[in-house]
């Protein structure tokens, strides 16, 4: 015998099971109820009775009563309660009723109850409606029942079992994800996803069971002698590794459960394979499993599964919704209105389209019949541009497949049953009336083009409301106006709100507006719901595109509202999207905008669009890259731009929102290079999709020249623009709002490369033009204003920089209210005006509101708030109020230095300001410490507003610790040059310093103590306005 | 409440409803008794067993108890059944060939119920008339008395039998692989109030 363990003898068995004794067992009963039995449910127990009393005394059996369900079959064993059919006399049909036994963990009974009742409020089509949710208490205890729909027909696993071709089974899997998606969206987490628990129903859908009961489940694995660590539920084979470890389920753990599932499905067997618990466990954490090496399914669409099947559930999909739709897109399930070649138009019979009724059944519908497809080509033709033609090439088929493929699924629609319970139909044919509306709204608006509206054209035509949607027939059920006179009323609502529409995509905003205004009067004599939430979301996108950001958000805050009491999810989830971006970006409150992005998701799962899912991304990109979270808004955009690939999207003009605010975030966290090259292959897309001379094109390359001035590519830069003007100018004349906005752009580059008059001149023009083009208050306007102000303020003229300043505040705040962040740049250009005039009291008000808001919007260390901080100090130094404006310089310098380093032009400005002021106070060798620090990057520029001043101040502080070095005559060489440079404006400060090189020549004391003077106090400034 | 006898002694005279009250009074211990050995047959074999007791109702002496009485047919039923079926003695596991699955309670008692099918294993390996002492003191709460008249041995012989029952449960469960604590626990589960307590 070894020494160390002792063997058990059967003697020391014996003793310790004698220390227990009879009275000790008894005395210690443990608190748990019925350890002995698997307790029966009343019903098992009911029946069972009524069995054998009926046997025992020779009578019928009696009936088995669950509150007023009357049971009849008993149906089988889930995991987690027992299934019977039974009647319910109050509604006339059978159900399903689940019992679930009672527990002494009435927590975890109130979350089943809870969850239920949210599931109860799902009528999604693809999860078992659950009806109701009971109690019941018999001698035993009380308990729980749910009252399910009665599925008759095979479980998904029964129904793969007879070999199906996988793209059925694709598409019945993702049907039931769409279940496991609907329930996510209301917050509740299957957690035993597997072929089981869905049944497919008579009519052919498949329909996911079982929600939320996971807790109850209690399968252990098959075979496994094993003791399991921890308790684990649900069927592992489906579980997620984190389920298997321990953790609880999650939508993560769904999809991974719906992942298994769909590999199954598709490959035939199962994706992991172990012989005990333990050994499945280790072989899904070590990763999805390999390719199958003789598939017939295509490998993308497995390769989306094993992202699902992923350990890591921070790497799977973000929703279910992301993978189901990537799934669809896949396996093309989905049918896109392809451009196709050019084709015959369309000849058919006469049309309803004239008195604008929507057309029946019993008539043959012609969207586009040869007459109006005449009249649009003219149209557009006979605008005589060398791209008219082409832009008709392009859009000529387009518009005939769509009235192709319109034609056809109206015929489908109207050849369907009309009583169809669940509302197929009249979902189908509610959309087709609205691509009809649209449709004529088009063909209308296009038959009378101009030059201008021809431009957008291919705008319009991507407007026109996707079929797919309507061969869908998803979204909220269609409420019919009662009467056919309302009916008709109805539409003519409806008809002017197309037109309007189509007007302002074409960029016809008062025609719009007027339109619209119309459709508003037309629709205030009607009752119909509806209709308030589809006029608003127009007015919003109207109040939108003229730049009324307040007005746009109260209408889409209101379409909102109208839309979800009318269960209008398409708009509602339009409008919450809008409005998160136009609060958000626009209105720059990107928290409150986060409310309605977060809105927006739910509502797209309503909707089933996967077209809205990228738009989505798209919007909270730019709103994470206002907040920001610059990391969250890359993935975002890049997110979107994969969908809209997938979508085959790759040109629209949400694609290039989407583009541009990648490019914004790829220049914010410094990667320029990618940037450009985006932007660049953006110039690519469209040069080759709509040719050289189009306004998509132009609009590229001038959002390509912009990225290339940030990235501070001067010489492109300007190309670009230039490229863009030339374009714009061809195909729409020199008056277009974005030629105004190209031409201040282009103002900036110019300045930025130190040509300050042909920079003055592209700012007014360009202001010019926007005041020209756009209505009064429009924020581009202000944003102009403040370019002109800036090159006014760098030649020099202060006081038309302020008057400039002050226009463009009063603009700036009536856009976007008191405390918007551009208001804060409007006046802290003012307060800098203003000190250069010297009206430092003035100044001081305006810096100081400046600061507040800068201070909660970008924080007190932000550059801007740096700078504004600095600025303010300027003013109070004037006032004489020295401390203050010392203490408040350095801070700005301490800052901004740590912000941007000594190379930044900002650093200069304010190391130049401190050193200044060090020297005056006496400390001339720190003085001429931090200038110099800040000199070389200086030195180089093109730019003399910086390196002159620095130059002087240089040479005045080195002359106080030194006269005897040369250093500071270089100094002074260098300023001197630098003012030349300056022209008729510098030549003041010319004279100033050249008598200050004499003096220092003479080692005069006057050259030692010598100060440049300050803009003297005014007398004559501006009136204050309160600020705020 | 009308004792057993009463109840009897009704049915007896004609009274229907006083048998279907007694009947309904015992019927789910019945029920339970046979569900733990022979989960597929238990509907059955409890029929049988009251239909055995309204053929002998009539002969049934003074009792003193009716529960032990009817227990006794179930076992005589129960032991029928193992000879017809080819069993000597039935060794199933505890969930049994037909598994009812196990309806459970969520969390806090899952462990309870892990603990609960290792003892019900551990019992299979029993002796039948040694695991009909367990059950029927720990489970059904019948007197010591009573189970002796079950299983047909003198009364004093039961405490010894339950010792020894208990010890060859220690000993099915160490084999398992518990653990000494894991042993102590799952033998806490042959404790415990009845049902309707």
């Amino acid at each position: 015998m070894e020494t160390g363990r002792p063997q058990r003898s059967a003697e020391d068995s014996r003793q310790r099971v004698a220390t227990l004794s009879d009275e000790a067992l008894t005395a210690s009963v443990d608190d748990v109820r019925q350890a002995g039995f698997a307790p029966l449910d009343p019903v098992q127990r009911q029946r069972a009775w009524a069995r054998l009393e009926a046997r025992l005394f020779e009578r019928t059996k009696t009936q088995v009563l669950l509150d007023r369900f009357v049971v009849l079959d008993y149906l089988g064993a889930g995991g987690q309660g027992r299934v019977y059919s039974a009647f319910d006399p109050r509604l006339d049909r059978k159900v399903a009723i689940k019992l679930l036994l009672p527990s002494t963990d009435l927590e975890a009974m109130s979350r089943v109850i809870r969850e239920a009742r949210t599931m109860a409020s799902v009528a999604d089509p693809n999860v078992a409606t659950l009806f109701d949710v009971g109690r019941f208490e018999d001698d035993n205890g009380k308990g729980v029942f749910l009252v399910l729909e009665l599925i008759e027909g095979p479980t998904l696993g029964e129904w793969l079992a007879q070999r199906r071709p996988w793209r059925a089974a694709l598409a019945q899997v993702i049907a039931a994800g769409r279940g496991l998606a609907g329930a996510h969206a209301v917050g509740v987490v299957h957690g035993d996803f597997k072929p089981q628990n869905i049944m497919i129903a008579k009519d052919g859908r498949p329909r996911v069971l079982d929600f939320g009961l996971s807790i109850f489940r209690r399968d252990m694995p098959a075979g496994d002698d094993e003791r399991t660590h921890g308790f684990v539920r649900g069927t592992p084979a489906y579980l997620a590794p984190e389920q298997l470890a321990g953790g609880g389920a999650s939508p993560a753990s769904d999809q991974y459960a719906f992942c298994v599932t769909l590999w199954e499905a598709l490959v035939g067997t199962r994706p992991f394979s172990a012989k005990d618990f333990r050994e499945l466990a280790v072989a899904k954490r070590a990763g999805p499993p390999a390719m199958p090496r003789d598939s017939h399914v295509p490998l993308r669409i497995l390769e989306l599964c094993r992202r699902g099947l992923d350990p890591d559930p921070r790497r799977r999909f973000s929703t279910m919704t992301d993978l189901l739709t990537a799934l669809e897109a896949a396996s093309s399930v989905h049918r896109r209105v392809a451009a196709i070649a050019l084709g015959a138009g369309f000849a058919a019979a006469m049309l309803a389209w004239l008195q604008h009724t929507p057309a029946a059944c019993d008539e043959s519908a012609n969207l586009f019949a040869p007459e109006r497809r005449a009249a649009v080509e003219a149209a557009v033709v006979t605008t005589a541009t060398p791209e008219a033609r082409v832009t008709w090439d392009r859009i000529g088929p387009q518009l005939d497949e769509y009235a192709r493929a319109w034609t056809d699924l109206h015929a489908q629609a109207c050849a369907s049953e009309p009583e169809r319970s669940d509302g197929i139909r009249d979902r189908r044919m509610g959309c087709l009336r609205r691509a009809e509306r649209a449709m004529r709204s088009t063909v209308d608006v296009l038959a009378n083009a101009d030059a201008q509206l021809v431009l957008y054209a291919d705008d319009l035509v991507e407007e026109l409301p996707s079929l797919d949607a309507c061969e869908r027939a998803e979204g909220a059920a269609v409420v019919a106006p009662p009467d056919p006179m309302q009916a008709a009323a109805v539409e003519a609502v409806r008809s002017q709100r197309a037109l309007a529409t189509t007007l302002r995509v074409g960029s016809e905003l008062d025609r719009a507006a007027a339109a619209l205004a119309e459709a508003q009067r037309l629709a205030s004599g009607i009752d119909y719901p509806p209709l308030a939430g589809e006029i608003a979301l127009e007015q919003g996108a109207i109040a939108d595109a003229q730049g009324r950001y307040v007005d746009a958000a109260t209408a889409w805050s209101h379409a909102l509202d109208s839309a979800t009491s009318a269960g209008q999810w398409a708009e509602a989830s339009e409008a919450s999207r809008r409005l998160a971006f136009v609060v958000g970006v626009r209105l720059a409150e990107p928290d409150r905008a986060m409310v309605y992005a977060e809105i927006a998701r739910g509502l797209i799962l309503r909707t089933r669009d996967p077209a809205a899912e990228p738009k989505l991304l798209s919007t909270q990109c730019a709103l994470q890259l206002q907040r920001g979270t610059l990391s969250e808004a890359r993935e975002s955009c890049e997110r979107a731009l994969a969908l809209f690939e997938e979508q085959q999207e790759n040109d629209t003009s949400d694609t290039i929102d989407a583009r541009a605010a990648l490019g914004m975030v790829l220049v914010v966290q410094g990667e320029l290079t990618f940037a450009v090259e985006l932007l660049e292959s953006l110039v690519d897309d469209f040069d080759r999709r709509f040719g050289k001379r189009h306004i998509r094109t132009a609009n590229a390359h001038a959002m390509l020249g912009e990225t290339l001035r940030r990235a501070n590519d001067l010489d492109a830069a300007e190309a670009e623009i230039r490229e863009a003007l030339a374009t714009l100018t061809e195909i729409a004349g020199p008056v277009h709002p974005l030629a105004g906005q190209w031409r201040s752009n282009l103002g900036a580059v110019l300045s930025a490369r130190g040509r300050r008059e042909a920079a003055m001149i592209e700012f007014r023009e360009g202001l010019a033009i926007i005041e020209q083009t756009l209505p009064a208050n429009h924020p581009h306007i202000a944003v102009a204003r403040m370019n002109v102000g800036h090159a006014l303020h760098a030649d020099a003229k202060a006081r038309e920089a302020a008057l400039e300043f002050g226009g463009a505040l009063v603009g700036m705040q009536s856009s976007f209210g008191p405390q918007h962040p551009l208001v804060a740049h409007a006046r802290h250009n003012l307060g800098a005006s203003l000190i250069d005039m010297g009206c430092y009291r003035a100044a001081e008000v305006h810096l100081r509101d400046s600061l507040a808001i800068r201070e909660r919007v970008f924080g007190p260390a932000a550059v801007e708030t740096a700078f504004t901080r600095h600025t303010l100090a300027l003013s109070l130094n004037g006032q004489g109020r020295r401390e203050e404006a010392r203490a408040a310089v350095e801070r700005g310098w301490t800052d901004l230095d740590a912000l941007l380093g000594p190379d930044d032009p900002q650093v200069a400005v304010v190391t130049l300001a401190l050193g200044v002021m060090m020297r005056e106070d006496g400390d001339a060798a720190g003085s001429v410490q931090r200038l110099e620090r800040v000199w070389p990057a200086q030195a180089d520029r093109e730019d003399p507003n910086t390196r002159a001043p620095i130059a002087y101040a240089l040479a005045l502080a080195s002359f106080r610790v030194d006269p005897s070095a040369p250093t500071w005559r270089d100094f002074a060489e260098r300023a001197r040059a630098g003012y030349r440079e300056f022209g008729a404006r510098g030549s003041e400060r010319l004279r100033e310093l050249e008598a200050w090189i004499e003096a220092a020549e003479k080692r005069s004391p006057a050259a030692s103590t010598w100060r440049v003077p300050l803009p003297p106090a005014s007398a004559d400034c501006p009136a204050l306005e309160v600020a705020g | 409440m009308a004792s057993d006898a009463e109840l009897l002694g009704a049915w007896r005279r004609g009274d229907e409803v006083a048998g279907s009250a007694l009947a309904r009074r015992h019927f789910e211990s019945i029920l339970q008794f046979f569900r733990t050995k022979a989960p597929a047959f238990a509907e059955d074999l409890t029929q049988e067993t009251f239909l055995q007791l309204l053929r002998a109702r009539d002969q049934i002496d003074a009792l003193a108890s009716f529960r032990a009485y009817l227990f006794g047919i179930a076992r005589h039923r129960l032991l029928h059944h193992f000879r017809d079926s080819g069993r000597a003695h039935d060794k199933l596991a505890a969930r049994g060939a037909e598994p009812e699955p196990g309806i459970t309670s969520p969390s806090g008692n899952a462990r309870r119920d892990e603990r609960r099918e290792r003892l019900l294993a551990a019992m299979s390996h029993l002796e039948l008339d040694l695991r009909l002492a367990i059950e029927l003191t720990y489970w059904h709460g019948l007197s010591t008395a009573e189970v002796a008249a079950v299983i047909e041995v003198p009364a004093g012989t039961i405490k010894s039998r339950l010792r020894r029952a208990r010890e060859q449960l220690r000993e099915q469960l160490h084999s398992q692989g518990l653990t000494q604590q894991d042993t102590d626990t799952t033998m806490l589960q042959l404790v415990r109030p009845i049902a309707g307590d």
